[in-house]
């Protein structure tokens, strides 16, 4: 006599499949569906991926309205990431899920066009998620990796994902001390790993251990040096990595943040060299006094004649950045500059800027405490196209220059300020311009000033003593 | 002293059952209460001689539970899927007979009996893939591609993304 229910259902299972066609399915009303589904929502919502429940959406029809309807809408968002809570045995389910969806040709993951993997989490924890402590020694890092689970959870995922892949982040934190043998099998499993990412256009790498020789996701980066169109470098300033990167001609979109130091920077120095296409530049870098951002820049010059975006987070480095900056603005046409916190751009800078800023339109140099007064002269000036002004903490910088912008760039239409808030709201309202109320709750001084009635046809000859 | 109740089941078999326990089903407890003092039978036409066998077995040996718990299934119930020791043994029944106590209950309205059900369907459900619930459970997956303009239309929320 069967004991457990389980071996019941099997015995009834087995019965009723003799007997086809099958008897119809046991039919449970909405709010019993819903009930029964009530008890499978995760203790936590906001990190699970409500595996059961999806599960369920995806076994018949009369099932697939209820259990969908209690997945939260947001769950799935177009990027992919996954917390620490989420074991890799679970991101292999969800995968599985996925693969399923998309076969049966439903479209809740349609929009799902990137997938974040914490290389760490996914090769070193345990199948429930908590660290594997046999494999972990502390102050020496991982001493073993589930290779094979791991591989296997990020190839599910991006069978899945297939085709709609186009963005991947890797974040590598806690992945140091890598040795000879476990470098081979990273290796093995990055290069098979690109196979499923042909349609990846845009890259982030993350936490890569920069004072490392070998760099673990070598070769896929390498596989997919032909088709990377964006790449996002953050804290991964490593010397192979960048030069790896810098192979990639298609480059029309790139962001690097780290320190690098040595041969790192020699690498950095030179990773715009074959970069025809790049459009945008965005850099927080800290880098050795004799390969600078200064240098970076000019390489950038004369490599990127596409060059419209350019940001610079200088964080008070002396680099020498007015001179490099010079050469794109007055060759390649940049259009948007914002360099943040350098101390090191003066007036003369600025005079530039003004003389042959013709095709820009934005422009923000919050917290270059150094900028002062321009002293050119007003018919000479060229940037008569600039949109936005932001000049946040620009303590040196008097509000004639604000004056000037207004007077000489009929176009303008949005400021942000952080001086001078008291003194010139009466000015700023003369011109035009009011000030948005405050969303943030901390009153940091900053004030946005826009254009009243923009897109009207905006009076070039603003009559300030008239109003 | 105590009273009885005559429930008739569907295939016309009578229940003679303690007036008390049967109060554990709220609609019967409320029939009750409208047709006062009587001693004609309550008829069931949706629950069968097998599924009423249960499901009065259920309440006579729940008879001493603190009647009706008056507050819904907190959030905090719904979490837990444990189900108590003698109802496990008492719901290990075929699929088809916990189907029909589930129904059986939901009409009836006995709630605890409802929750031991529904928890039970869930325990089933947890960690299975698509294919082995509706393997479980004997449902035809009835995804086919004449649906499937039916479902994108109903399963609009990803594309509000």
């Amino acid at each position: 006599m069967p004991s457990t229910s389980t071996t019941l259902t099997k015995f009834n299972l087995t019965t009723k499949s003799t007997s086809l066609p099958s008897s119809p399915p046991p039919y449970l009303p909405p709010e019993l569906l819903r009930e029964i589904f009530s008890y499978l929502s995760p203790d936590d919502p906001i990190c699970d991926p409500h595996l059961d429940l999806l599960s369920c959406a995806l076994v018949c029809l009369s099932w697939q309205p209820v259990a969908t309807e209690m997945i939260p809408r947001d769950l799935y968002e177009s990027t992919l990431e996954f917390s620490e809570e989420c074991s890799r045995t679970e991101l292999y389910r969800l995968g599985e899920l996925m693969g399923e969806a998309r076969r049966l040709k439903l479209n809740i993951f349609d929009h799902v066009q990137g997938v974040t993997f914490d290389i760490w989490h996914v090769f070193m924890s345990d199948d429930d998620g908590t660290l594997d402590e046999c494999r972990w020694i502390v102050g020496a890092g991982p001493t073993g990796y589930h290779f094979q689970q791991g591989e296997a959870a990020i190839v599910k995922m991006l069978e899945a994902l297939s085709s709609h892949l186009s963005e991947l982040t890797l974040d590598l934190k806690h992945v140091y001390n890598v040795d000879d043998n476990q470098l081979l099998e990273f290796s093995r499993i990055f290069s098979s790993i690109a196979r499923h990412c042909r349609n990846v256009s845009k890259l982030v790498v993350k936490n890569v251990d920069e004072e490392d020789e070998a760099c673990p996701i070598l070769p896929l980066v390498q596989s997919l040096q032909n088709s990377l169109r964006s790449v996002e470098l953050l804290k991964s300033c490593h010397q192979t990595l960048l030069d790896a990167i810098q192979l990639c001609p298609g480059i029309a979109h790139a962001r690097i943040t780290g320190s690098a130091r040595g041969k790192n920077s020699v690498s950095l120095m030179n990773i715009t060299k074959s970069w025809k296409h790049l459009e945008s530049l965005c850099l927080d870098v800290d880098m050795d006094k004799d390969n600078n951002l200064g240098k970076l820049l000019q390489v950038a010059a004369r490599s990127c004649p596409s060059l419209t975006t350019l940001e610079i987070i200088a964080d008070g480095s002396d680099d020498a950045l007015d001179i490099a900056i010079i050469y794109p603005l007055t060759k390649w046409h940049l259009e948007s500059l914002t360099i943040i916190e350098s101390y090191q751009i003066t007036s003369w800078f600025l005079d530039q800027i003004l003389l042959y800023g013709e095709s820009l339109v934005y422009l923000c140099f919050d917290e270059c405490r150094e900028l002062s007064t321009p002293s050119v002269d007003q018919t000479q000036i060229l940037m008569r196209n600039l949109k936005t002004l932001e000049l946040r903490y620009c303590e040196a910088l008097p509000f004639e220059f604000v004056e000037l912008v207004i007077d000489v760039c009929p176009r303008l239409e949005r400021l942000v300020l952080s001086e001078f808030v008291d003194d010139a709201g009466p000015a700023l309202r003369a011109y035009g311009f009011e000030s948005e109320p405050l969303a943030e709750e901390d009153d940091d001084g900053v004030r946005v000033w826009t254009k009243v009635g923009v897109g009207v046809d905006v009076d070039v000859d603003v009559d300030v003593d008239g109003t | 002293m105590t009273t009885k109740v005559t429930l008739t089941s569907s295939d016309n078999e009578n229940f003679s059952v303690n007036k008390e326990i049967t109060k554990r089903s709220i609609l019967i407890k409320n029939m009750l209460e409208d047709v006062g003092k009587s001693d004609t039978p309550i008829p069931l036409p949706n629950v069968n001689s097998k599924v009423l066998r249960k499901v009065i077995e259920w309440c006579e040996y729940h008879c001493m539970d603190p009647l009706a718990p008056t507050n819904e299934n907190t959030e905090n119930q719904k979490q837990n899927t444990d189900i108590e020791d003698w109802d496990q043994k008492f719901i290990e029944v075929d699929q088809e007979t916990l189907f029909k106590i589930i129904l059986a209950t939901n009409y009836l309205n006995i709630k605890p009996l409802l929750d031991i059900g529904c928890k039970t369907i869930t325990n089933m459900i947890k960690g299975k893939s698509p294919e082995e619930i509706y393997k479980t459970f004997n449902i035809v997956n009835n995804f086919t591609p004449k649906e499937e303009a039916q479902i994108r239309k109903e399963n609009k929320w990803a594309e509000d993304q």
